[in-house]
């Protein structure tokens, strides 16, 4: 699956929906999370996922590869589907294989840096030459000249913002359809964040790409499309609604709501 | 106004300083009794250390031996060839390997039991039992490392040893495979307890890495959680070693308690630690070169555990160098 080839495959796809939700509710335990939540994710765009720390971000991401049925308290409602199925119905092995996810804290695994990326094109069953792979996306997230010697090291003495660029090569190394990222550029130093950056403009023409940030300037620079979250409070409660859902351009020049006005003046000003 | 604010803060000073005085003295007798307890603990160890190197010198300097017959009591003890433990007879013997080739044999039968079942309960408790079915099945565990070993013994030698002499009843009853299965079923609860502990020390968001690639929860268990718990999973297996070398009661039921230098499984053969409490049940003299002899070969047992520990002490260091 080398991107030529994929590019194909894109064109013929056309522009579509990749990720749709439909009125998704999350609750953990008797507390909920996030309520609500309808909107289309496209094909071959970066849609930014923004809103205040504690409003369901991680938790709406997560919902998208199955990654909460992990934790056993949650409940989710509503309709999630990916590529027109039911996330549901999929089986979750086969789904986090095409929807790949870079967490919000890096999370190598205890062997060697090559391992790390190796690992998961084994188990996918790569068929490629998985040494070249691994350097392919290491050059990529601009890890290789750092590591290049020291490939057998394990990952976990590496710091921490080149543990998560690992990680993120890690998940981009296996070519999923939709990539989730979790704040990915938020250990990394402005050199390093800015090559993600047009790592994650210059890839969308393979991937989808849904990225939490807290970083607006970020946003601004390479969203097509941007989910603004709010806390609301209700009958007691707290959760997290969709405040609004526009292109980046109309996002930030022209917010519709007060909310996301506010949001986007205090964190600039 | 100021003498009043240095009378207030005179006040406030005083008790300030007296409850710290009594927090110094508070923590003081603190400090002294985990120092007691720390101290008494290692002068138990070197105690114990002290009567058996004692004893054991005592045996190796013992000039009775030349009455026996024997010149030089460390090319005896050490005869790696022909090894003879022939304490209780008229002749003596004191080749260590004898013994210890049972102890080495057990133990290594144990742990072929024990690694594969042991690891394997430990990845199924911590990576695939929902929380019901591991609070059912962790006591019924605890309930195994419970059983006094002597029952151990009686079940290897009355359930064990007739399985396997239903294949060829030219084996004896007594003998030492019974004994090491056993050795390692005993074994499992430590095992699988330590090592489960350590897989699930292992932080959640290392598991979720691996299943976001798309990672099965056996590849995960695997290639993931296993080396990052792999420096307790050693431990557990030490432990487990150091267990089945010092155990006692199911190699004296089950395994054989004549001294002969043999390999062979099939063969019933005593143990270090067998022929000590065999030797201290009968009626030998205080003093006398059986006695000390006991003592030698503890004293062999006791420097094999140490060792034990200092290999898994530096893979555990190692390990964590380069890893
Ligand atoms: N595993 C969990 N169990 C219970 N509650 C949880 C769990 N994870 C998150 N929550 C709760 O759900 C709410 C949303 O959390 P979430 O992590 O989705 O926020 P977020 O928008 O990603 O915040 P941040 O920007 O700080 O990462 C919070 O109130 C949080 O306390
Ligand atoms: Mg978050």
């Amino acid at each position: 699956m080398n991107p030529e080839q994929k590019t194909v495959g894109t064109v013929l796809q056309g522009e579509g929906v990749s990720i749709a939700l439909e009125d998704v509710t999350v609750f953990y335990g008797i507390n909920p999370a996030i309520q609500n939540v309808t909107l289309d994710i496209y094909s071959n765009t970066v849609t930014a996922f923004i809103g205040p720390s504690g409003c369901g971000k991680t938790t709406l991401l997560r919902c998208i590869n199955r990654m909460n049925d992990m934790i056993t308290t949650t409940q989710i409602t509503g309709a999630i589907r990916v590529f027109g199925e039911d996330v549901r119905k999929i089986d979750p092995i086969e789904l986090r294989r095409r929807v790949g996810m870079v967490f919000q804290r890096p999370n190598p695994f205890p062997t060697s840096i090559y391992e790390n990326i190796a690992l998961g094109l084994r188990v996918n069953g790569f068929r490629g030459n998985i040494s070249d792979q691994v350097e392919k996306y290491l050059r990529l997230v601009g890890l290789y000249d750092e590591v290049k010697d020291r490939l057998k090291m394990n990952a976990l003495q590496l710091s921490g913002g080149q543990q998560q660029r690992l990680c993120i090569a890690r998940t981009l190394a296996l070519e999923p359809e939709i990539i989730l990222m979790d704040e990915p550029c938020s250990s990394l130093d402005p050199i390093s964040s800015i090559r993600i950056d047009n790592l994650i403009t210059q890839l969308k023409k393979y991937f989808t790409v849904v990225i939490i940030t807290h970083n607006l300037q970020q946003a601004a620079r390479i969203a097509d499309w941007v989910a603004f979250l709010k806390v609301v409070e209700a009958e007691g409660a707290r959760f997290g609604v969709l405040g609004e859902y526009a292109t980046s351009t109309d996002f930030f020049t022209k917010p519709s709501s007060i909310d996301a006005y506010n949001y986007i003046n205090t964190r600039i000003g | 106004m100021s003498d009043t604010t240095n009378l207030l803060l005179s006040v406030t000073s005083k008790e300030a300083l007296a409850k710290r005085k009594a927090r110094e003295f508070r923590e003081g007798i603190i400090q002294i009794l985990l120092a007691i307890a720390a101290v008494s603990s290692v002068l138990v160890t070197i105690g114990i250390m002290e009567v058996l190197v004692g004893e054991s010198w005592k045996f190796f300097t013992n000039p009775e031996l030349k009455e026996v017959g024997i010149d030089n009591i460390f090319a005896d003890f050490f005869n790696l060839v022909n090894p003879q433990w022939t304490v209780l007879f008229e002749e003596k013997h004191f080749g260590i390997l004898t013994l210890l080739s049972s102890t080495l044999l057990t133990s290594f039968i144990a742990l072929v039991v024990a690694i594969p079942i042991g690891t394997t309960v430990a990845i199924f408790l911590s990576e695939f039992a929902i929380p019901s079915v591991r609070e059912a099945l962790k006591p019924i565990l605890e309930l195994l490392a419970g059983v006094p070993s002597v029952v151990f013994g009686y079940f290897a030698l009355n359930v064990i040893s007739p399985l396997i002499r239903s294949f060829n009843q030219d084996i004896p009853g007594f003998n030492r495979l019974s004994a090491g299965i056993v050795i390692g079923i005993a074994i499992i609860p430590i095992i699988s307890s330590i090592a489960e502990d350590a897989m699930r020390a292992v932080p959640n968001q290392m598991r979720e890495g691996s299943y976001a690639l798309g990672a099965t929860r056996l590849n995960t268990a695997i290639n993931v959680v296993l080396p990052a718990a792999f420096s307790g999973i050693v431990a557990a297996y030490i432990l487990g070693v150091s267990r089945a070398v010092g155990e006692t009661m199911i190699v004296a039921v089950a395994g054989g308690l004549q001294a002969i230098y043999s390999w062979n499984p099939l063969e019933g053969a005593a143990t270090i630690s067998a022929f000590i409490v065999q030797v201290s049940l009968g009626d030998i003299e205080f003093g006398s070169l059986e006695y000390e002899s006991i003592f030698a070969a503890g004293l062999t047992l006791a420097i094999i555990t140490l060792a034990l520990n200092l290999v898994g002490f530096f893979l555990i260091k190692k390990y964590k160098e380069t890893y």
